[in-house]
């Protein structure tokens, strides 16, 4: 799986191609729901030839260039509060995009969206590592939004990360990535 | 050891001045400034390519660039792309570009989503 996904992007993947991901939040999010996400989505884009660089859009100079470079609002409150009321519908938890058929490198992540499918984690007792856990998720969600500005595609895969339809078990498990193949 | 530090310096030499620098502006209508949006930067004869993140005045600085012929580009959301620019760096000169981004679009740029299920 990651030879193609290799074969996909040419030649200069092979090295690990530097990403300067711009981070943008709308609130200020838990410090420890923050790091988790880094940590989770580097890893998983770190499985896919990608090196991330984190920057905050409200620093930004003009005056560092990546390789690639992608800008991602984080929409809402990133941080478990045991408000939200939780659902069992199928909700939109991030988008990137598209102008006349062509992927922009700017994507979302709904962080009240995630809060609200993860009722587990939005009502943790300890609120701690209900952060920690609701990071990790989010940081996948952003995972799947780089994929798809990375590699330019709109497309979805049928397995793994890249799939087009997330459940909530796999988005939580300890064990799941771009390369991850169905446990049916 | 100042032997060495001197013949470093030498072999360093004639690497300074060999690279270019590229600074420019994204401007959208009315010449207002675009921040935060993506330029891409890359060079015509290979597949050398970076990007950028305007600052909040519109601003971009790219040093350190090999001369030669660049295309340059910028995009986000919610303008039409800007038109694509060819700046040429040369040498210890500083080039310049200014990237206008037609109107905005009437339309709300369409997204790639991404869904969940919620587990029962």
């Amino acid at each position: 799986m990651v030879a193609s996904f290799a074969l996909a992007l040419g030649p200069d993947l092979a090295a690990g191609s530097k990403v300067g991901v711009y981070l943008d939040f709308e609130q200020r999010p838990s410090l420890a729901a923050a790091d988790a996400m880094r940590q989770q989505a580097a890893e998983a884009m770190r499985e896919i030839g990608f090196d991330i660089a984190w920057r905050l859009v409200s620093e930004n100079r003009g005056n560092e260039a990546f390789e690639h470079l992608v800008v991602v609002r984080f929409v809402g409150t990133c941080a478990a509060r045991g408000v939200l009321p939780p659902t069992r519908q199928v909700l939109v938890l991030g988008s990137t995009a598209v102008s006349d058929g062509q992927v922009l490198p700017y994507s979302r992540v709904l962080c009240d969206q995630v809060r609200r499918v993860l009722p587990d984690v939005e009502f943790a007792a300890d609120r701690h590592s209900g952060d920690i856990e609701l990071g990790r998720v989010l940081g996948r969600v952003l995972a799947h939004e780089l994929y798809h500005v990375l590699f330019g595609t709109t497309h979805h895969s049928a397995e793994g990360l890249a799939k087009a339809v997330q459940s909530t078990d796999d988005l939580k498990s300890d064990d799941f990535s771009f390369t991850t193949v169905g446990k049916e | 050891m100042k032997r060495v530090a001197s013949w470093a310096l030498l072999l360093a030499l004639p690497l300074l001045g060999q690279e270019g620098h590229l600074e420019g502006r994204v401007t959208g209508s009315g010449a207002k400034a675009v921040p935060d949006a993506v330029v891409i930067v890359s060079r015509v004869d290979t597949a050398w390519k970076r990007s950028i993140l305007t600052n909040k005045q519109g601003h971009f600085s790219l040093e350190q660039l090999p001369p030669g012929l660049y295309r340059v580009q910028a995009v986000k959301p919610q303008f039409k792309p800007a038109s694509e620019e060819l700046v040429e760096v040369r040498m210890g000169q500083p080039a310049s570009v200014t990237l206008r981004m037609p109107a905005e679009r009437d339309s709300a740029v369409s997204s790639a989503e991404y869904l969940t299920t919620s587990q029962p």
